[in-house]
């Protein structure tokens, strides 16, 4: 694994060795890498963003189901929990997909807002291969780190309209979200 | 019913009458007498439809049909709940295909990319977002999950009936579903060919009836309700429900297919 900091620092996280870095992702998409060529299977892939983001984490996360659902073909969102991102209040997200190729992907997704700023990861490989692969990417998920000192030092980005991760998708957890005790999802985003 | 074609996607709604008719065209070589006379009906129906063109099969149909006659493993998907009760197939080669219970007698038949087969039994079983339950497991009997996956109703209710008043204590709000009907039941069984020195003591063999006792396989069958997921483990003390998350069963259905070791072995030398 190597270790990658990203944003001006506001996010590390480590990333298998050998991946293969786009050298030039777009505005808000601070990393991409993607594990090596293999027979024309679907390469498994980290994408981490950085975005300014003036709106609560629900309805952040809302729009991104609603995103998510219109932009991908043949979308199943399969769960979703809170959960400690980056050591922020956050939540995960795990779907599957079908590619323009025509070939099944299962996505993971991590996500936290801290000051404004929506931090994204998302580990995608090809669905046969999650049972395997999905565990090497899960392991870059829980490296990332957010250090909210660095917030000022970032991208371009607007100025922080929220200081707190609010509430998301209703009442999901009487117990830490923590992944220790009995939590909870909702299928309604409320 | 007459079986309605569509060439453009290569997927056919029919009867099983129809379904096995079809399926003879294909592989000519199983057409007894009595299936010729017998299918004589059928396959006029299934002329009408487009979906045999001069006593041949619909080419959108070839790839479908060409799983069926040459399966590397099969898949066989019950969903049972206390609205009913249905059997889903799958014959998995290099494109797969899927048999599908409507529930009304009729049948969805198509081919499907053999990596969309997880898909195909998430959305079969309504796979997705639940409640998280608590980690813990509670005992159930083999009687108990036989009667679970009953054609008949009545067994099915006194079947649930067993499972809330068992869940209770554990899982309070699993149980409340439950008792209100919320439930369904499941089973996804992958077989193929068991090796030939291992056929008699497959420790993963199914116990279901199509397979057979050479067959070898993956089972995965989860109980589940609005408020969380079961899956049916078991060691030597017998059957137990244990919660499992939608990423836990997720995790398992990506694995459900055999991997290509374990149908290499199988394969005739």
């Amino acid at each position: 694994m190597t270790i990658l900091e990203l944003a001006g620092g506001f996010v590390s996280v480590d990333v298998p060795d050998g991946w293969e870095q786009a050298s030039d992702p777009y505005p808000g998409i601070e990393l991409v890498v993607v594990e090596p060529e293999q027979d024309g299977l679907f390469r498994a892939n980290l994408v981490v963003t950085v975005t300014d983001v003036a709106m609560s984490f629900g309805d952040w996360q809302k729009g991104t189901d609603v995103f998510l659902a219109g932009e991908l073909h043949d979308y199943l969102l399969l769960d979703l929990e809170r959960m400690p991102v980056g050591g922020h209040p956050g939540a995960r997200r795990l779907a599957t997909h079908a590619t323009a190729e025509n070939q099944s992907v299962t996505v993971q997704q991590w996500m936290t807002l801290i000051n404004g700023r929506g931090v994204t990861l998302s580990a995608s490989c090809g669905t046969l291969a999650f049972a395997t692969a999905g565990v090497e990417l899960e392991r870059s998920a829980h490296s990332l780190r957010i250090n909210p000192s660095h917030t000022a030092a970032g991208s371009a980005l607007g100025t922080p309209s929220r200081t707190t991760a609010p509430a998301l998708y209703a009442p999901v957890t009487d117990t830490p979200p923590d992944g220790s005790s009995q939590t909870s999802t909702t299928g309604g985003a409320s | 019913m007459n079986p309605a074609f569509d060439a453009d996607s290569g997927r056919i709604r029919l009867d099983a009458t129809a379904f096995e008719a079809l399926c003879r065209v294909a592989d000519p070589a199983s057409r007894s007498a009595a299936a010729l006379a017998s299918d004589a009906a059928p396959l006029a129906a299934l002329h009408g439809s487009g979906a045999l063109v001069d006593g041949v099969a619909h080419e959108a149909l070839r790839p479908s049909l060409a799983a069926v006659q040459q399966p590397i493993a099969s898949l066989q998907l019950l969903v049972t709940g206390s609205a009913g009760y249905r059997l889903h197939q799958g014959w998995l080669s290099v494109v797969s295909a899927v048999l599908a219970d409507v529930g009304d007698g009729s049948y969805d038949f198509a081919a499907i990319g053999t990596e969309f087969v997880p898909t195909l039994v998430a959305r079969m079983t309504r796979l997705g977002l639940r409640p998280h339950l608590g980690p813990a497991s509670v005992a159930v009997t083999e009687t108990v999950l036989a009667a679970l996956a009953a054609h008949e109703a009545g067994p099915r209710a006194e079947a649930a009936q067993t499972l809330v008043s068992a869940t209770a204590s554990t899982w309070p709000a699993w149980s409340a579903a439950a008792q209100g009907g919320d439930w369904r039941f499941w089973v996804a069984d992958v077989t193929w060919p068991a090796p030939a020195d291992t056929a008699a003591s497959a420790n993963t063999a199914t116990s279901d009836d199509t397979a057979t006792s050479d067959d070898t396989g993956h089972r995965l069958a989860v109980l589940d309700t609005g408020a969380g997921l079961l899956r049916v483990d078991g060691d030597d003390s017998g059957p137990r429900l244990v919660a499992v998350t939608p990423t836990e069963v997720w995790h398992l259905l990506s694995s459900i297919l055999p991997a290509d070791d374990e149908v290499a072995a199988a394969a005739p030398s």
